[in-house]
């Protein structure tokens, strides 16, 4: 070979190892970690990225004015850092009510405690900071922070946020099943799986670690109250668009159907998930209490028991002694709100014919409870994860192509909602679900009706009762509202509530 | 033996002598005692009327006539007895309670019934042991009625026995244990009487509210023996000993026993008992679980859960509150080994699943222990200084009683209460305006507020008393 045949061999060599090594440089804001050998285990790679990470696509439209995005308005982190309670959730821990729990709990650092991590931030064990967090922009500070919610895995992160356009392109034709399943992105689009992502904190999950427990309520840990994912969302507030909200194109591309209600078909799934999550919680919990040591610290944890069913003035007259009790008195139950929406899920589903078995599996559940103060725990085990698989069959059910989620459907619901008023007496969680459940059904159809002032100052009613509102956002404050919240529910009467139902049942339209 | 022709003349006589007296024996037996065999002397401060009794119910209106115990004299005076307790005593409502709406509902919600119009708490006879006389329909005269309620064969014996002998001469003169054989109850000794009381006020075995029955809608029982007495319409007259002006005194600390005792033996059916709910929540404070969550708590503030984890259950205040000044009268080695006894149970009854062996051995011990010091307490008499002493000492103490619960605060009111009321019958100059105002501005926030059953404004605040 010639000398100047070699230096161009030399040089094409060279250069394509250098061409190589930038091609496996970081790209545009990103900062992987993943190794080459990561694809070849099963499923996605943990790691945890912070805000950072996201910063750069999700802060400014003006970023990608060259190649704007279509699905989303890239202003999330925005909304989220300047309007959303859980960018502050790790902080209020050094606050005065962490520090008073910590005290009376004799915990030496509420900042470093699982407990607490698990659900107001992100909880990494001390020794897999290195190997589970990406240093270039993961804090703890940050609190709940986007992959908290979004999925904590590398694969998603690179190639969604790729500099490549041909990469974002091949990522947008992948199904959102794939998305999570093979690159960790959380399908949070899912109406199931977006209540069971909420509800994994605010109603707890043993497996994450995200558990309150009566200890941590009595210490000052605010009561934990019944969740309604749609209303929670708009009280974040979402830093995301439902369908309707977003440009024609992308409701295009989306496949959207004006005639489909989708806040009134997450009221619906929603409500089903959140007793799916409580039953798994309250099975796991069960669980794991039987193997604690010695038998005398053998009993439920009483967080899993219905606050209220002990924690009430003796009033007299009793609404409680007047509505009787479906087992022995002073029992205390499992939680209730979770139960508020599950029949409607079901008669939705065209399921009503199996309301029967549902109901008596419940009162095995409720028996459980009967037999024993704070439950049977073999029983409780048993019969909650039942009700948890019959709810994940039932989720999927409604989340079928064939279940329509229109006009004709969300006066169905109200209908039933205002029945329920009828045949039951409602503890105050779940006549708040209830309440929430109507108005954000309500709110999508038209408003232009003519009664529609009338059902207004019914809701109004019905939030003068119940508190409706939720202490949104970065301007209210969770403690500064509990007064007035407890107050509310110290001062509930089932019958007022019930009034304002039978009323509002009357000024339905028709079917 | 040999036939009587064998015997000579003096074998003879003796055996004619000795068939007549047998004779006489039995001649005089027959007409001068009771046909019926008379039962088992009854253990001191047992149980219920339902251990076998087999004597007949005389019924309240034996007991009234004007003759005898209704002589519509001046409340409480000698021979109106029952005219004092039909006019005043709330024991006379006892049965007819069990018609009302409240009652009704009670019994709806424990049997679980469709609705108030089939509720009969009048037949039912975990009601009618405590509040009616013969729950267990043993014998009773044709004139005996139900609705006068708890009357007297209900704390005095059933009087089928007695009845006949009890106004003859010799009646005082006999003791005790010839009494109860009749199936009387004496009630002179402070001890006897606190500790018949208990059998409805604290429970038993077979006489029980538990939590089951108070959620239903009963009320709780929190009985304190002292204040009871004081404020029942008394329809005798106190003698003897009992007339002491250290009696009010006495009275307390004996009540305090005898139902810390009660409640003992309760709670060792209680834990054994395979057909109870465990854990009882009656044995705990009520309202440390019974109150509305509040924003800021007192309960959150250092010092409310010292020495257990936070929302675990305190248990036994009411009963075991006052306990170590109750017995601050008996030898230290007594009084040292219930303390201990007492807050090893309190520490195996507030794990959130006590052990029920366990339980029902230690309650037994301790129960046994407070017998042997009640028969102490019935005996021991106070001077004036000591018990200005014992009321000085209850107030140092109160931080440790009072302070984390309404149970404890109450108990410790009561106390003052009593003793106040002792010292003011042992000096009159004792019944100082200002001690009493002070007792009176310390029982205000223990009221329960209108339409409540339970404190919704009471906080542990500092000593009080102005003096």
């Amino acid at each position: 070979m010639s000398y100047r045949k070699m230096q161009f061999w030399l040089v094409a060599i060279v250069g394509m190892a250098v061409l190589t090594g930038f091609m496996s440089v970081p790209g545009l804001g990103q900062q992987p970690k993943a190794n080459p050998g990561a694809e070849k285990k099963a499923g996605p790679t943990l790691l945890y990225f912070g805000v950072a990470a996201c910063r750069n696509c999700h802060t400014n439209p003006d970023n990608l004015k060259d190649s704007p995005p279509l699905l989303c308005r890239c202003n999330e982190v925005v909304i989220w850092e300047k309007e959303d309670k859980h960018k502050d959730a790790y902080k209020n821990l050094s606050g005065p009510r962490g520090q008073q729990m910590a005290k009376l709990l004799g915990i030496m650092d509420v900042a470093k405690e699982r407990a607490c991590v698990a659900c107001h931030g992100i909880y990494i064990p001390p020794d897999k900071v290195k190997e589970l967090t990406d240093p270039a922009s993961f804090k703890v500070e940050e609190g709940v922070s986007c992959v908290a919610c979004h999925g904590p895995y590398a694969e998603w992160v690179t190639r969604h946020g790729s500099p490549l356009q041909r990469d974002r392109d091949a990522w947008r034709g992948l199904s959102r099943q794939a998305k999570e399943e093979q690159f960790g992105m959380t399908d949070l689009w899912d109406p199931a799986k977006r209540t069971n992502k909420c509800a994994s904190c605010h109603i707890g999950n043993s497996e994450e670690g995200k558990v309150v427990t009566h200890a941590m309520y009595a210490a000052g840990h605010p009561p934990l109250p019944g969740v309604e994912v749609s209303t929670f969302s708009d009280a974040m507030p979402r830093h995301w668009q439902y369908l309707k909200e977003k440009p024609a194109a992308a409701q295009k591309l989306l496949e959207y159907n004006p005639a489909e209600l989708e806040k009134t078909k997450l009221v619906v799934i929603g409500g089903v998930a959140d007793l799916q999550d409580a039953m798994r919680l309250l099975a796991t919990q069960a669980q794991a209490m039987l193997k604690v040591t010695p038998p005398e610290n053998r009993s439920l944890d009483l967080a899993q028991i219905d606050c209220y069913a002990c924690h009430h003035e003796l009033k007299v007259p009793s609404w409680r002694q007047s509505r009787g009790y479906s087992g022995v008195p002073g029992r205390p139950q499992f939680r209730q709100w979770p139960l508020a929406l599950v029949k409607l899920g079901m008669r939705h589903a065209g399921q009503e014919k199996q309301i029967p078995e549902f109901e008596k599996k419940l009162s095995v559940l409720q028996e459980a409870f009967n037999a024993q103060p704070f439950g049977k725990l073999d029983e409780v085990v048993r019969t909650a994860d039942d009700l948890a698989k019959w709810c994940a069959q039932l989720e999927t059910s409604l989340g079928q192509k064939n279940v329509q989620y229109n006009r004709a459907a969300a006066i169905s619901l109200l209908r039933q909602l205002c029945a329920m008023s009828e045949t039951e007496v409602q503890d105050y969680d779940t006549a708040r679900q209830m309440a929430w459940a109507f108005k954000t059904i309500y709110s999508e159809l038209d408003s232009k009706r003519s009664n529609d002032s009338e059902v207004q100052a019914k809701l109004k009613a019905l939030d003068n009762e119940l508190k409706l509102s939720l202490p949104s956002g970065q301007e209210h404050q969770i403690l500064a509202e509990l007064p007035i919240a407890l107050r509310k529910i110290s001062d509930y009467d089932p019958s007022k509530v019930q009034h304002v139902f039978q009323d509002l049942a009357k000024l339905l339209p028709p079917k | 033996m040999a036939p009587l022709s064998s015997l000579n003349r003096r074998g003879r006589g003796v055996v004619f002598l000795l068939f007549a007296l047998a004779l006489t024996a039995l001649l005089w037996g027959v007409t001068f005692r009771s046909s019926v065999a008379t039962e088992p002397l009854p253990a001191a401060g047992a149980a219920s009327s339902l251990a076998a009794s087999k004597r007949e119910w005389q019924g309240v209106a034996s007991c009234a006539s004007t003759a005898c115990h209704g002589g519509n004299g001046p409340k409480g005076s000698k021979g109106s007895e029952y005219t004092t307790w039909v006019l005043y005593d709330k024991h006379t409502r006892a049965y007819n309670i069990l018609f009302d709406e409240r009652s009704k509902i009670i019994e709806k919600n424990l049997r679980h019934l469709k609705n108030v119009t089939s509720a009969h708490a009048e037949t039912d006879d975990l009601c009618l042991r405590c509040h009616a006389m013969n729950a267990e329909k043993g014998p009773q005269r044709e004139s005996f009625v139900r609705d006068f309620g708890i009357g007297c064969e209900s704390c005095h014996g059933t009087a089928q026995e007695w009845l006949g002998v009890h106004y003859a001469s010799d009646w005082k003169s006999r003791n005790d244990e010839d009494k109860r054989k009749l199936g009387f109850q004496p009630m002179k000794q402070l001890a006897d009487r606190a500790q018949l009381c208990v059998t409805c006020h604290v429970g038993t075995a077979d006489k029980e509210v538990n939590h089951d029955l108070i959620a239903a809608g009963h009320p709780r029982l929190n009985f304190e023996f002292g204040a009871f007495q004081a404020i029942m319409p008394k329809h005798w007259r106190e003698e003897g000993e009992n007339a002491r002006p250290d009696f009010e005194a006495r009275a307390w600390a004996v009540g305090q026993i005898a139902s810390a005792r009660a409640a003992l033996e309760l709670l060792a059916h209680r834990s054994r008992s395979s057909a109870e709910p465990w854990p009882e929540f009656a044995e705990y404070d009520c309202f440390a679980c019974h109150h509305d969550l509040r924003e800021p708590s007192w309960r959150q503030k250092p010092g409310h859960y010292v020495g257990r984890t936070p929302g675990s259950f305190p248990w036994g205040t009411w009963y075991y509150a006052m306990l170590p000044q109750a017995l601050r009268g008996s030898e230290d080695k007594g009084n040292g080994r219930v303390s201990s006894s007492l807050s090893e149970l309190k520490k195996e009854m507030e794990k959130p699943s006590p052990n029920q062996n366990q339980i029902a051995e230690r309650a037994r011990e301790v129960r046994a222990q407070l017998g042997r010091l009640l028969t102490e307490e019935e005996k021991r008499h106070y001077e004036q200084t000591a018990v200005e002493s014992w009321f000085q000492s209850i107030r140092k103490d109160e931080q440790k009683t009072a302070a984390a619960n309404w149970d404890g605060a109450a108990q410790v009111y009561l106390a003052l209460a009593a003793l106040y009321n002792a010292l003011g019958d042992m000096d009159p100059g004792h019944r100082d305006a200002r001690m009493r105002d002070s007792l009176k501005a310390r029982a205000k926030p223990l009221e329960f507020p209108n339409g409540y059953d339970s404190p919704r404004e009471w906080e542990p605040k500092g000593n009080n008393d102005s003096k």
